[in-house]
């Protein structure tokens, strides 16, 4: 089995791009989320 | 003589691969129907297995003439339309509320796909080609339709054995997460309660999340649109509350017609002399790292928290829940905390984190889709 060290190394770029993208986005929608609380707090527009 | 000899001449073509494929079937037909490990797609899979690996087998295509399986393979997975129509099934079933009543646990469900990212650099490093490491990597997704939405994607050459690994791996995660995050954690960490304070969710934050959500995910990854929305329309249909009919119907009919004919369409990516090679082994065992590191991934941010904030500190066996097998894995961390102690209840919490874990696991597959196709292109 050969491993491909280069091919490696570039992916290490991907996992880091990858797991900033998803903070990113999930940080986004989070902030989407206590928007979204905060505007439709109304106790008679709630189910539960 | 020879009439016969013609008749059954199919008999002496019978190959030990092919042998060796019905054996396979037969044992995802046992896990599937003893073991009850995702029966709803292991028993079709290992049942098609066999019948792929029948020699001449008429349910494939022989020369010109289309076997029924590729024709359903063509119709429904080649052009990714039944892992979407899956989804718009699992997106009804899911309760987002125990998320939108605790928004921050959603970094827990971004954390935990860091075992796909791990698995594309080590499938990298193993010599797969991009295609194939990202096909590979996203079994960590621990969703069926996104593994077989990136791979079809990408065209991989190892779609059946993708498939096989990540539905076997979803069902082991009662196996395969407790030794992990005990090897993790602490026991102090372990018995550090959460109780769970429910806060009220509007019917309009209900309604206007999946639409929200779709639109933040598809800016950012276009790739994954037809993904997350296909997801966040069966979202929207169980929580519109004007289409109960078609909620029902999404979840039941709907996800239980797709998953017959997904699981023994898959099986023709199954046929001895693609599915039997070194490299399915190799498959096998990068899906199980890439279980593995989601649930480190979630674990040890959850860990990074309690450094963080010291004083509101999380039980880190959270973490291990934004893996996206629903809901076994909230289950699992539930069981973990109450057997550590009795009266800590983290169901609410875990399937907070599970549910996020879902959406995460869709915005990964889409930004693998996105970058690693802009790599290849």
């Amino acid at each position: 089995m050969e491993f491909n060290v280069s091919a490696f190394m570039e992916s290490l770029s991907v996992m880091g791009l990858g797991m900033l993208g998803i903070f990113v986005v999930v940080g986004v929608i989070m902030g989407v989320m206590y928007l979204l609380n905060a505007v439709f707090k109304n106790k008679q527009d709630g189910d539960r | 003589m020879q009439e016969i000899l013609d008749l059954f001449g199919n008999v002496v073509q019978v190959t030990w691969q092919q042998v060796v494929m019905w054996l396979i079937g037969g044992i995802l037909v046992y896990l599937g129907i003893c073991k009850k490990m995702e029966p709803s797609l292991l028993v079709p899979m290992g049942f098609g297995a066999i019948l792929v690996n029948l020699p001449n087998s008429g349910a494939v295509t022989q020369g010109d003439v289309e076997g029924p399986i590729d024709t359903l393979f063509n119709a429904g997975i080649s052009n990714e339309l039944f892992p979407l129509l899956l989804f718009i099934g699992i997106g009804a079933m899911i309760d987002f509320t125990p998320l939108l009543s605790n928004p921050k646990l959603i970094l827990f469900g971004g954390a935990a796909q860091f075992g796909i990212f791990f698995t594309f650099s080590l499938a990298s490093l193993f010599g797969f080609e991009l295609k194939d490491a990202a096909s590979i990597a996203v079994i960590g997704a621990a969703d069926g339709p996104t593994s077989i939405f990136v791979s079809q994607f990408f065209n991989s050459n190892y779609m059946g054995a993708i498939m096989v690994a990540a539905y076997s791996y979803m069902a082991l995660v009662p196996i395969v997460q407790p030794p992990i995050i005990k090897l993790i954690t602490t026991k102090k960490e372990r018995l550090i309660r959460m109780p769970y304070k429910g806060r009220e969710v509007s019917k309009t934050a209900k309604i206007l999340f999946p639409i929200l959500i779709t639109v933040i995910a598809g800016i950012v990854a276009p790739s994954s649109v037809a993904l997350v929305g296909f997801l966040m329309f069966g979202n929207l249909i169980r929580e519109c509350g004007v289409l109960n009919s078609l909620s029902e119907t999404a979840q039941n009919v709907l996800a239980n017609l797709i998953t017959i004919l997904l699981g023994i369409t898959i099986s023709t990516r199954m046929q001895a002399e693609a599915f039997l090679q070194w490299d399915t082994l190799l498959i096998m065992g990068l899906g199980l790292v890439a279980f593995i590191f989601d649930t480190v991934g979630g674990v040890l941010f959850a860990k990074l928290l309690n450094l963080i904030f010291p004083k509101n500190k999380v039980n880190p066996m959270i973490g291990a829940s934004g893996i996206s097998a629903f809901p076994m894995s909230a289950r699992v961390v539930n069981k973990l905390g109450l057997q550590e102690d009795p009266q800590n209840f983290l169901l609410m919490h875990a399937v907070g984190v599970n549910v996020s874990g879902q959406i995460a696991s869709v915005i990964a597959g889409g930004l693998i889709m996105t970058i690693v196709g802009s790599m290849i292109a």
